[in-house]
């Protein structure tokens, strides 16, 4: 074994305890003839291991369980919010299309009902005009008589 | 940490915080643990239990039971950890002025080097606090908490070989403080 495996047994499989017996003597045998690796071994079972081995459990205190409680009841009631919000929203949306409809329908059925007044109003009032130019345009002539008032007391008094 | 049957899981997951709170006894000692060990201070490590067993309670339901629910537990505790200390440090760097920084490394100094007459729980934590997160957490994990090389891996989502690096880079530096600091 040399040096740089002897170190790399060192910091892994022999502080890990997972160090098969025939790496160990090797590993007994460099460091019986390589200072540096002994030092390193020396220090090793002094410094580091004794510090991994008194670690005691760490426990946390009571008030933790209360904070996560408390922790999981709000985030509860925001995600609940959240759906009350997310079916406001919808139910809000579903109104503002309604009345954005009807809206639009009666827009539709006023501009319809304007549009056919507007044109009875115009063929009454070409009528009335064809009707006026040929009054206007009566000169006495007999062929008035051709083209006639369409009513029969207009004739008589005309 | 003790093993959880899948039926305590169950019930947890829809709702039953009986069942909850058994599983917070069987895992609230790691989760504490690697909070503390990775946070560095007692305070922080509160914050970050609680934030785990929320974060628990929460993906209870998306649990598939594809992977040992202690290794899930793992993942979320490391992972939490990591980046609940990684935010703290990120805000004190930030609050900190230059003049308060060294402040703080004097503090630091004065807080690191009587290490003859500290407990070995007191060296541990400061040794700990000496080193970067992921090193601190897979220490944590692997010398304190006794998972295996695979479980880390797993854990924190890293190639085996990240793990071995990071464990080793870090007994290494635990070394290099002790030798400094004379306590060999």
């Amino acid at each position: 074994m040399k040096c740089k495996q002897s170190k790399e047994t060192l910091f892994m499989g022999y502080i890990d305890g997972t160090i098969s017996t025939g790496l160990m003597k090797e590993l007994d045998r460099h460091i019986s003839v390589c200072a540096s690796c002994r030092d390193l071994k020396n220090s090793i079972d002094k410094g580091l291991l004794p510090l991994f081995r008194h670690v005691q459990p760490e426990l946390p205190a009571d008030e933790i369980w209360q904070g996560i409680r408390s922790g999981i009841a709000s985030r509860e009631q925001l995600s609940e919010s959240k759906v009350f919000g997310t079916r406001h929203f919808w139910r809000k949306s579903i109104f503002a299309f309604a009345a954005a409809a009807a809206l639009i329908f009666i827009v539709i059925t006023f501009k319809a009902i304007n549009t056919s007044q507007r044109l009875a109003v115009n063929n009454f009032l070409s009528q009335e005009g064809h009707f006026l130019y040929s009054l206007s345009s009566y000169n006495g002539d007999e062929d008035f008589n051709q083209t006639g008032f369409g009513t029969t007391i207009e004739e008589y008094f005309l | 940490m003790q093993e959880i049957t899948k039926d305590i899981i169950l019930k947890a997951a829809k709702g039953d915080m009986e069942s909850f709170k058994q599983i917070y006894q069987h895992t609230n000692s790691f989760v504490y643990s690697v909070a503390l060990r990775v946070s560095g201070n007692r305070e922080d490590a509160k914050e970050i239990t609680q934030d785990v067993f929320i974060r628990i309670y929460r993906k209870l339901n998306s649990f598939m039971f594809q992977s040992s629910f202690k290794t899930w537990v793992y993942r979320i505790t490391a992972n939490t950890a990591i980046n609940s200390a990684k935010k703290a440090q990120r805000q004190r760097k930030s609050l900190l002025s230059y003049d308060d920084d060294i402040k703080l490394k004097q503090h630091v100094e004065e807080k690191y080097s009587p290490m003859r007459n500290d407990t070995s729980s007191q060296l541990l934590d400061k040794l700990l606090r000496g080193l970067d997160l992921n090193q601190r957490a897979c220490i944590t994990l692997r010398s304190i908490e006794g998972l295996s090389y695979r479980q880390i891996a797993k854990a924190l989502r890293v190639n085996i070989n990240t793990v071995r690096t990071r464990i080793r880079r870090a007994r290494e530096s635990m070394m290099g403080q002790l030798q400094e600091r004379g306590s060999l």
